[in-house]
Parts: C-alpha cells; structure tokens; sequence
C-alpha cells in the first residue's frame, strides 16, 4: 500500500489560514489502512481545524467527506455537486489523489493534508515499513524476495557494502541489512547460487529516472 | 586580464565551446584549443552534454587553462549530488577555475548510456546559492571551511526558464547569463532588450549549423528554434556548404553585437571551424 502521515498542525493550519470553509476529503484506500486520511481521521482533523480556528477568532467551516478511492477520476467525480460551496478542498489522500482532485477541480486550490510516504506494507499494528520502490522491473525473484532498491540504504545491487555489521545497516541498529536478509533467505531457499551471480548496472528508464512514468493498456481502452 | 575583469569591461566578448574528447587522447581537444589562443576571451568546457560520457569537464577545463586560456567550467546537476558538486566547486578553486555554471543536464535517455540513473539533486538555482555559499566560506551543511574560494558565476537562461528567472539567478550572484542558440536576430532582441540592464552580462549563444538536415532537426524537435528558409535555401544552394554555414554563423555575431554582450560560439564538433568564424566575425 502507499503509506502517508498527517502533516504537522502547524503546517495545515498555515495552509488553511486564507480560507473560512473548506471541505475536508478522506480516502477509503491505503491512507485508510495507515490509519492516516480515512474518514476517522477526517473527522479527527476536521475537530481540531474547528476548535483552533475557533480559538483563533477566525472560525473555519470545514465539511467532511470521504471517497471511495481518490486516485479514481470516477470516484473524484462525486465532489463535482457540492465543491462549489467551498474555497479550498482540503484533501486527506496520498499524492495521487490530491492530484487528480486537483486536476478534475481546475479552479479551486486542494491542498495535501498529509506526507505521502513510501510503498510498504505493516510490519506490525502501528509499523509500517517500505517494501517496493517502483523501479518498474522488479529483481524479487533473484533476491530471496527481499527488494535491495527500498530496502538496502545505499540501494547497491550485489551486496553488501562494508557497512554490514552483524546483520544490520551502519545508518542504524534499528534497520536490517537488506543484503544480510537477501543472504540468509537464498540459504534457506537453496538458492545461493544466485547471490554468486553478479547483477548488471541496473537499467534505471525503467523507474523513475526514464521520466514520468505512463502504464498503457490498450486492451482495456474505452 | 581573468574573464571576471572583461565581463566589468563593457566590450563584446568571444567565447567558444569546446568538448573534451571521448577518451583520453588530447591531441585535437589540445589543438583546437592553442588556435583560440588570444582570439577569445573565454572557453566553455560543457560537462557530459546531451548525457554523453566523455572526459570530466574539469579535466578539461584544466588542460585548456595550462595553455593559457581563460576557462568557464559548466557542472551538470544532473549527474553529481550536493557532496559531489561542491566538493567539485572547491576542486575548480584550487585548480585555478574560478567561473563555474551549471546546467540541469539534457534528459539521460537522450544520451549514450540511456541506462543510468540520474541524480538532479540541486537545480541550477540550488547550486548557485552553494557556490555563493562556499564562496562566504560555508558549505550547504553550514560547516566552516578551511579558507574560501572565489567564483565569477554564471547561469543558462533556459535553465532559469525565461527572463524574469535569469534575473533571478543575477540576484544570486550570476555575473555572465548564457542564452540559448540564436537563429533569428529579431526574435532575440526583446529578450536581450529585457536583460539590458540586469546587472550581469548577457551572452547569445550561436550554434553552427553544419548541413541543411541538421537545421530541419533543430526546426522540427527543438522547441523555440527557428532558422529559416531563407537561411536553410541559402546553404543548399552553396557550393561550399560548411563555408555558408561558416558565414552564416559569423553574420549571426555581427549581428548580436547590437544586441548583448557577447557571444558564444558552439560548433559540435566542428571545433576546428572556431578560428573561421571568429576571423569572419570580427572583420
């Protein structure tokens, strides 16, 4: 899933400061599941807007709403009825959603009411860690189905770097060496002979690094 | 007299560009170079364009300042991060290179190793406010360094989008501005009228068309180039071709001398044509 964090309160009442009514949009995806722009946390966000705009002697309408799934043009059509009535839509999805918000609702600002974070998936209740970097050609099948590009800080193929140290990454105790990781599930797969295998130099067009990056799919095309 | 002193001078200045070789054999890069001896004013070591591997611009940079000319080194943000480019900044410092520019880098795509990752980790912007810094004796981290080094900066314009953007880039300390290659006079002149008085000295580049395809190239996939029929019939039609393309590109600098402050000559790869159009354009 796509991962995010509410943005600091400061921040968010900054961004609001020119406006008296906003709506407050959530998402039913991801940020649904991080726990970090679902209707819960519309609803906590929109409290906290009200009750410091209030103290603030400058009281803020905020409605709330939450979709389906904001990345969907679909989905970001059923704001078309009511946006009128308001001077910004605040928006509590990842990046992609406030995006296509913003590009259905040309004339209105939408503002991000969170960090979009990282591709990851939960560690545990309450942790999230990153998993996948969208390279766009993915090498899981060669490395123990451990990502070297999200998950090794220096994001080096044929690993690991000198700073490797009793299974863990120089930058911290806290994170695991992807290599050591890699190491540890090919043993146990039998697959160590491709950790023996060196990998080429890494054809980047493939992520972000060819561009803006498009999917195509012809036969899905209306 | 160092180029920071001509830009202060109010004459028209020369400079050309000059790749370094794919490879390490310097004998034409070397060469090309002895011919521009006294005859410009400054020579521009572009670093990795248009995403080609070749020899480091400050390798260069540095061959061409042993043979006693004036050097404007340019650093792609494209391919180095902020550790790289200052400790880069400070390495033209002590190598006696003092103008420095930067570029954003041509797409890596368009390049030779279309393979590779880009970096893009300071804009042009980001890293005239770095130099500006080392320069005040402070890296981007605010540590203090071991004694400060000295830059005349400079900036592209397109790197800076439009007028408005390079006047920015003077702000930040830019004391020559580069403009993109000019093929028609009157369509350059309200950019040049409206960097005038800028504070920093205005550069035109001139590109040297080397056959009739190279400008339907330009035409077609360039955005913002427009050369001509006229100018295209005029080399077809030559006997000599490279020779009107010559003249072509002289008659563009006579004519830029009304405009700017200078101009920049860029041959790609015809760097041996530089002496040429330097004798035509300065008759």
């Amino acid at each position: 899933m796509i991962t995010a964090e509410r943005k600091p309160m400061e921040e968010i009442f900054h961004s609001v400061e020119p406006y008296g009514k906003i709506l407050l949009v959530g998402c039913n995806e991801c940020v649904t599941v991080c726990h970090a722009g679902g209707r819960k946390e519309v609803a906590m966000l929109a409290s906290a807007l009200r009750m410091g705009r209030l103290k603030q002697g400058a009281p803020l309408t905020v409605d709330e709403m939450t979709l389906e799934r904001q990345c969907d043009p679909e989905y970001a059509e059923e704001l078309a009825l009511v946006v009128d009535q308001y001077d910004a839509v605040c928006s509590m999805a990842c990046g992609c959603g406030v995006q296509t918000v913003a590009e259905r609702y040309q004339g209105l600002p939408v503002l991000p009411m969170v960090n979009t974070e990282f591709m990851g998936s939960s560690e545990k209740n309450g942790v999230w860690a990153e998993r996948c970097a969208g390279c766009g050609n993915c090498v899981l099948g060669l490395t123990g189905g451990i990502c070297p590009i999200a998950r090794c800080s220096k994001r080096i193929f044929n690993g690991p770097c000198g700073g490797s140290s009793k299974g863990k990454c120089e930058i911290s105790p806290d994170v695991d060496c992807a290599w050591q990781l890699i190491w540890d599930r090919l043993k146990q797969l039998g697959q160590t002979e491709l950790y023996s295998q060196i990998m080429a130099p890494k054809d980047w067009r493939s992520a972000r690094d060819g561009g803006p990056r498009r999917i195509v799919r012809e036969d899905m095309a209306i | 007299m160092a180029f920071a002193d001509k830009l202060k001078s109010k004459s028209f200045l020369y400079l050309a560009e000059m790749e370094t070789p794919k490879g390490v054999d310097l004998a034409a890069f070397a060469d090309n170079g002895r011919h521009l001896k006294g005859r410009v004013d400054a020579v521009l070591v572009p670093d990795l364009s248009h995403a080609v591997m070749r020899l480091a611009a400050l390798a260069g940079a540095s061959v061409l300042k042993d043979l006693g000319l004036e050097v404007i080194v340019q650093f792609s943000c494209r391919d180095r991060n902020r550790l790289a480019l200052q400790g880069d900044l400070l390495a033209a410092h002590v190598l006696g290179l003092s103008n420095v520019m930067a570029t954003a880098g041509e797409p890596i795509e368009h390049g030779d190793q279309p393979g590779a990752k880009a970096v893009g980790d300071l804009s042009p912007a980001e890293f005239l406010e770095a130099a500006a810094g080392l320069a005040q004796g402070r890296d981007m981290g605010g540590r203090e360094l071991v004694g400060k080094p000295k830059f005349c900066m400079g900036a592209s314009v397109a790197s800076f989008q439009d007028a408005a953007g390079a006047k920015a880039a003077v702000d930040q300390g830019a004391s020559f501005l580069i403009a993109p290659p000019v093929f028609d006079l009157e369509a350059f002149a309200p950019l040049a009228a409206e960097l005038k008085d800028c504070g920093a000295t205005l550069i035109a580049s001139v590109l040297l068309l080397k056959s009739v395809g190279m400008a339907r190239y330009l035409n077609q996939n360039v955005p913002g180039v427009n050369i001509s029929e006229a100018t295209i019939k005029r080399i077809r039609s030559a006997s000599d071709r490279p020779a009107e393309c010559v003249k072509v590109a002289a008659e563009t600098v006579q004519g830029l001398k009304e405009l700017c402050g200078g101009a920049l000559l860029m041959t790609a790869g015809w760097e041996d044509r530089l002496p040429q159009i330097l004798d035509l354009a300065t008759q």
